[in-house]
């Protein structure tokens, strides 16, 4: 294992993200179990004066893991590069650590999904004396902990099992200048141009959607939740394939270059870091909806405030579409507008 | 149910190390709007942490206190100090802060309210008035004396127009004069539609006939006079 500051601060703040989530977790193992808000008895008591605090340790946990991750991102793009022989961007990074890098950041965009639903009853729960929605919350906890423990898990084997001596063939993954180019069209058998009609029309779509959950009387009831949810996590994968097939071909002006990652590099304005921000926080917020309308229509008691979080997850969504749509079209556009072509015709 | 209503309180302290201390125990008691009620008992018999239970300053270890039929004491601690904005308490030794004037600790509870400050100087030195105090206005109150303190405390207490008032002996260090000023202003609170609970030693508040409901603690249950 490599002793990097940043890799030190990484595995610090998962170790401490972890800590605050695992005492929040043994509380909501105990909400699951005993919880009784119509009794006043001392037991009930006690569990409500730890539930509090259980809930300060587990955004506080949240908070950490999302600064952990942040800063893993910028290691992986930024600054491992310059330790793995070989390595331009993060993709020779994450060959580096022979598959448990790629793993340790998709347990981690499922540990933050579970937790920010999570965060999102929790905020509305918070906002009401009685707190009714404690139980779904404490569920949801318990559900998101053993992701979290995943994602630090598969981090440290990463870490630590980082090659910085062999050296790693970076752009023969995404970027084959010897591959012929009727290879290279396209992702999952499905031509380029279909990725992209798909991009801009579920965007589309996805924006009108999200509009009319945040202007409906009562988001919480109904199929559109839920709906937005299931939209919103496709959309994300339709416009990251969408933005690494077409669209960053404009940010990198070169054809073929396949790359994710070098999008986070200086060369590129770390355009890459408000780009998959904006397709994260669309996920977190989408996924975070359906979870909270469910936890609000199961509990069958009047949820002050869980309309108006709702209505500003839609909102937070359109936004994030928004974005994203506009940083990933906007040098496309650029480029038709300076040459008159498309980059590839 | 309007007032405060308190359902099988019980509270204990520390419990490491040593043996725990039980303080009360199943209190169950109606305070209602519009009257005062005095608690007696003897040195340590709880009544200051009958008053902070139902100011929502202690939690109970047991049970719960109902305010307007809302069961506040359970509540987290956003919502109960947002509630105690309508709780005003006075505590056995006053608790003002020595480095300001009176007038100063007395408008302190209506700071938040955003209210101008010319406002609230007049505010506080109306409620001054009513207990003798305007003269000592701009006094540090780090140098008011036992009495003055007390009544100090009670003013502040009172310059928000709280919907619930404890009182923990307000009328100590009082002559005659002084303590019938801060039972009238007891008085007046109750008049205004307010639970008004008073924990007192001070005979002259037996006496004085200001209490509709007096209670006495003893070995930490609440017993009707």
């Amino acid at each position: 294992m490599i002793w990097h500051p940043l890799v030190l601060a990484v595995v610090g703040l998962d170790l401490l993200g972890l800590l605050a989530l695992l005492f929040a977790a043994a509380t909501a193992l105990q909400v699951l179990l005993y919880w009784a808000p119509g009794s006043a008895a001392a037991a009930q008591i006690a569990l409500e004066r730890r539930a509090e605090t259980a809930e300060m340790a587990a955004r506080c946990g949240f908070w950490v893991l999302l600064a952990a991750s942040l800063v893993l991102v910028v290691g992986i793009t930024n600054v491992l590069p310059e330790l793995v022989p070989g390595a331009m961007c993060g993709t020779g990074v994450l060959q580096a650590t022979a598959g448990s890098g790629a793993r340790a950041l998709g347990f981690r965009f499922g540990a933050l999904v579970l937790l920010c639903g999570w965060r999102m009853l929790e905020t509305v729960n918070r906002r009401q004396p009685q707190r009714t929605l404690t139980v779904p919350a404490a569920r949801l906890l318990l559900l998101a902990v053993p992701v979290a423990l995943l994602a630090a898990g598969d981090t440290l084997q990463a870490l630590a099992g980082l090659d910085v001596h062999q050296p790693v063939d970076c752009c023969a993954v995404v970027y084959d200048q010897f591959r012929p180019p009727e290879l290279a069209g396209g992702a999952a058998g499905l031509p380029d141009r279909l990725w992209v009609g798909l991009f801009a029309l579920g965007g589309g779509l996805l924006i009108a959607l999200a509009l009319k959950l945040a202007r409906a009387p009562d988001p919480a009831q109904g199929r559109w939740p839920g709906i937005l949810a299931a939209a919103s996590l496709l959309w994300v994968g339709v416009a990251a394939v969408a933005l690494v097939r077409v669209l960053a071909a404009y940010t990198y002006e070169v054809l073929h270059h396949y790359c994710p990652w070098c999008l986070f590099l200086p060369e590129h304005r770390f355009v890459g870091f408000p780009l998959f921000g904006a397709l994260l926080l669309a996920a977190l917020e989408g996924s975070g909806v359906w979870m909270l309308a469910l936890a609000v229509r199961r509990c069958g008691l009047p949820v002050p405030g869980a309309a108006s979080r709702l209505r500003a997850g839609g909102r937070r969504v359109a936004w994030a579409v928004a974005v994203f749509s506009l940083l990933a079209v906007v040098p496309a556009l650029w480029w038709r507008w300076r040459f008159g072509v498309w980059i590839g015709g | 149910m309007d007032g405060l209503v308190t359902r099988h309180l019980r509270l204990v302290f520390g419990a490491t190390p040593g043996p725990a201390r039980i303080v009360l125990q199943d209190v169950s008691a109606v305070f209602s709007r519009g009257a005062l009620a005095l608690v007696t008992g003897a040195t340590g018999a709880g009544k200051s942490s009958l008053l902070h239970l139902l100011a929502g300053l202690l939690r109970p270890t047991a049970g719960e206190v109902l305010a307007d039929g809302a069961p506040v004491s359970r509540w987290g601690a956003a919502h109960r100090d947002r509630w105690r904005r309508r709780v005003g308490i006075v505590f056995q030794s006053a608790n003002l802060f020595s480095e300001l004037s009176v007038l100063e600790n007395v408008i302190l509870p209506l700071v938040p309210r955003s209210r101008s400050l010319a406002a609230l100087r007049a505010a506080g030195r109306e409620v001054l008035a009513e207990l003798a105090l305007t003269d000592l206005a701009g006094a540090q109150a780090g140098q008011l004396s036992g009495g003055e303190r007390q009544r100090t405390a009670l003013a502040r207490a009172v310059v928000g127009r709280p919907d619930f008032l404890m009182a923990d002996e307000p009328t100590a260090h009082q002559d005659p004069a002084n303590a019938a000023r801060v039972l009238q202003v007891l008085a007046a609170c109750r008049a205004r539609g307010a639970v008004v609970v008073v924990a007192a030693h001070d005979p002259r508040v037996i006496v004085a006939g200001v209490a509709d409901r007096h209670w006495r603690l003893a070995a930490g249950r609440l017993v009707a006079e």
